[in-house]
């Protein structure tokens, strides 16, 4: 007889592991519904929150941007137009001095206000703390009770109260209304406030002057460069004479935040041209005619808000053009205005109030919504560890058996790394496609044609779910599949 | 005759040995106490013989079973298939015999409930890296062989017990092992399938020559193995060979 030799098992290649893979999820491919559903259902939740979010932000930042303009155009007027008044002035300085990271736009306001107002490096920063105290004392004034606010500012605005305190019987007066009312001094200290109603809020007031007169010398300079016009007609120039003016004057700004400025200017004037021919009689009485509005409702934002065909425009150019003094203006154009006015209504709606921050990338959405997403993914993790985990414990006799007719540990993990990685697959995509297009859905009922969907971080965000789905399949599978396999077979066959 | 030591050395002489035991033991730790299964087993198995595991159930006769199938890990002691012992082989080594050198058949079978009987008789095959053609042809003879042909597109699920057993035995024979383990091959089958699987052991040791080594309390066995081995309380209780058996009652029924 011969004696029987032990050599090593042959290694399976993956192909013949996939062949056995197959067979396995073509049988299972009902009862791994459930598992896979699971899954689908885990991702697509995950997916839905993540790309909602992105959709949400993209669209608050898109339409944020596209208001730019028109902001950016408002603001250029009141800066052409007349100087800061102090308590923007002292807002500024106290905000420009504090963050690190302010704005660009407030950097540049402080610039211009340290140019303009001729004050040296240590005097500057002497004047930002100041600034900063003054806003300090209104906002305690602010954060006063009712009674305590009327004794302490004699019903006042906050900078005239502060101000009333350089005299010295009223700082008296009120450093004992502090002492009756039991309240700590604005500032911590009353020598420090004394300090800045003597001291420092007169020097502080007297830069203000400098740089509101500064500033009017500015404005100055700009109005010659263009003869003398208004600033809305300074604005409809070129966006090169524009730079060239406005940083000869000493203004600072971002050159490209000028480019949409000549369209508002031109829109602006058109606004203008309306505005004049709906307060003429003859108009207002002919607007009220055709459109049934109140006399006295009859002004620009209301009937270009009516204004929503071809034949409207077309009617109110002729009814300006049909003035003893006609008013020329092109019914395209009116239409066009009327249709920007509305969607700026519906992206200022979009926006809300909050600024979206401008950093992009996967988490650009709000802390809140990032714990929902970590949230809903530790809730996604427990149920698909779990299905698999299941669906693996079951198929424990399954690994034992295989093991008796052969086959290698890493048989049986290729195996199982297949099948799971293959549901994954299947879950994760659907789940994706589920998810996205749920988000979407939402997204288009919330925000209609103003949605903004982010191409980059959509991919980003889909191949992050994908991979955490398949991840989350392929170790809630493997782990146990592992376990059992290490053992020897009669042993995983009692785990029952 | 009632203890192993004279058994194994007049066997010694005429048969060789293919399965050896020394004092094997199997125990549990249960709490504080420790649990024996196997207690100081000594046992020996020969070439070609068919030999019967008789006991109670909870005898310890599955763990003895287990373990001289390299299905279970031991505690003490060494189990030596033809002179190899079990322990000292590496996890490749041990699925290389488990593939080629030992075929397992259990008491429920243990098919694999998604492939067909043609596809359960060729994954010993697959994982012994026979070519697909090759294992069908094979698969198809040992179905043949166990009479079950026209029914290799079956799923276990689709068939008898006593079907889904045969398909278990040609899946055992695919890789042409040495011994045939048996645990309870029988005890889920009714008498008439039961002894169409006993009679196809038999015609597997007998014409085969392959060694079969059947765990049972099926008292027909004693009919058709060569020796029969008593286990109760994890001992050995007793090694017959089935002629002296068979001599003994026959006197004992003459008196009668």
């Amino acid at each position: 007889m011969k004696p029987i030799t032990v050599k090593e098992q042959v290694r399976l290649s993956v192909g013949r592991c996939f062949a056995l893979a197959l067979s396995s999820m073509s049988y299972r491919f009902f009862r791994s519904m459930v598992t896979v559903s699971v899954l689908a259902l885990a991702v697509a939740f995950l997916a839905h929150m993540l790309v909602y979010g992105m959709i949400e932000h993209q669209t608050k930042l898109s339409a944020y941007n596209e208001l730019r303009d028109s902001r950016s155009h408002g603001e250029w007027v009141t800066r052409l137009t007349a100087p800061d008044p102090e308590g923007v002035i002292l807002r500024n300085l106290a905000d420009g001095g504090t963050d690190l990271s302010a704005s660009t736009a407030l950097a540049d306001r402080t610039a211009e206000y340290k140019a303009w107002s001729g004050a040296s490096a240590a005097e500057w920063d002497e004047d930002q703390a100041a600034a900063r105290e003054v806003e300090s004392v209104y906002r305690y004034f602010e954060g006063l009770p009712p009674a305590a606010h009327a004794i302490l500012t004699s019903g006042l605005e906050p900078s005239v109260a502060l101000e009333r305190l350089a005299r010295p019987e009223l700082f008296e007066a009120f450093q004992e209304h502090l002492a009756e009312l039991r309240l700590k001094p604005p500032l911590g200290d009353v020598e420090v406030l004394r300090r800045l109603v003597q001291e420092n809020r007169p020097r502080l007031a007297a830069l203000v002057k400098r740089i509101q007169a500064g500033h009017l010398r500015a404005i100055g300079l700009v109005r010659k460069a263009f003869g003398g016009q208004s600033p809305r007609a300074i604005l409809a120039a070129t966006p090169a004479e524009l730079t060239l003016a406005l940083s000869q004057a000493g203004f600072h700004f971002d050159s490209l935040a000028l480019d949409g400025l000549a369209r508002f200017a031109r829109r602006d004037a058109l606004l203008t041209t309306l505005a004049r021919g709906l307060d003429l009689p003859a108009v207002k009485t002919a607007v009220v005619q055709k459109t049934g509005l109140e006399r006295a409702d009859v002004n620009t934002s209301r009937v270009l808000e009516l204004i929503d065909s071809e034949a409207r425009a077309t009617w109110l150019a002729g009814v300006l053009s049909d003035q003893p003094q006609p008013i020329r203006v092109d019914a395209a154009e009116i239409l066009a205005l009327a249709r920007d006015l509305r969607r700026e209504a519906r992206l200022a709606a979009a926006v809300g109030d909050e600024v979206p921050e401008p950093s992009q990338g996967l988490l650009a959405v709000s802390p809140w919504m990032q714990w929902l997403i970590a949230l809903s993914f530790l809730v996604c993790m427990v149920g698909v560890a779990n299905a698999m985990t299941m669906a693996v414990t079951e198929r424990f006799t399954e690994i034992a058996t295989m093991k008796c007719l052969g086959a290698m540990n890493g048989v049986v993990m290729t195996l199982f790394l297949i099948e799971s990685s293959m549901q994954g697959l299947v879950g994760a995509i659907a789940g994706l496609i589920l998810g996205i297009g749920l988000a979407l859905a939402r997204g288009l009922a919330g925000y209609g044609g103003l949605m903004a969907v982010p191409g980059e971080e959509l991919l980003a965000g889909s191949g992050v779910c994908l991979a955490a789905g398949m991840v989350l399949a392929v170790v809630a599978a493997v782990g146990p599949a592992w376990m059992a396999a290490r053992l020897a077979p009669m042993e995983a066959m009692r785990i029952e | 005759m009632t203890m192993n030591e004279p058994v194994q050395h007049v066997a010694h002489d005429e048969k060789p040995v293919i399965i050896r035991t020394l004092g094997l033991v199997k125990s549990y730790p249960m709490g504080d106490k420790v649990t024996y299964a196997l207690h100081d087993v000594t046992a020996t198995i020969y070439r070609g013989e068919f030999i019967a595991i008789l006991g109670p159930s909870g005898s310890g006769k599955t763990t003895f079973f287990n373990m001289i199938g390299a299905l279970d890990s031991l505690s003490e002691g060494r189990v030596l298939i033809d002179e190899v012992d079990v322990a000292q082989l590496s996890a490749a080594e041990l699925a290389f015999l488990r593939c080629r050198k030992i075929g397992y058949i259990f008491q429920s079978y243990n098919l694999i409930r998604y492939m067909t009987a043609l596809e359960n008789v060729t994954v010993p095959m697959a994982f012994a890296g026979v070519a697909p053609e090759a294992a069908r042809r094979r698969g198809m003879d040992l179905l043949a062989l166990v009479g079950l042909a026209d029914r290799w597109t079956h799923r276990p699920i689709e068939m008898s017990g006593g079907q889904q057993q045969r398909v278990a035995i040609a899946r055992a024979l695919c890789n042409q092992p040495m011994v045939l383990l048996c645990d309870e091959p029988t005890a889920n089958l009714d008498l008439k399938t039961g002894a169409d699987i006993l009679e196809i052991l038999q015609h597997l040791n007998k014409d085969r020559g392959i060694t079969i080594v059947c765990a049972t309390h099926d008292h027909r066995l004693l009919n058709v193995c060569d020796r029969m081995m008593w286990i109760r309380d994890g001992h050995i209780e007793r090694v017959e060979d089935r002629r002296n058996i068979t001599v003994r009652v026959g006197r004992i029924g003459g008196q009668e």
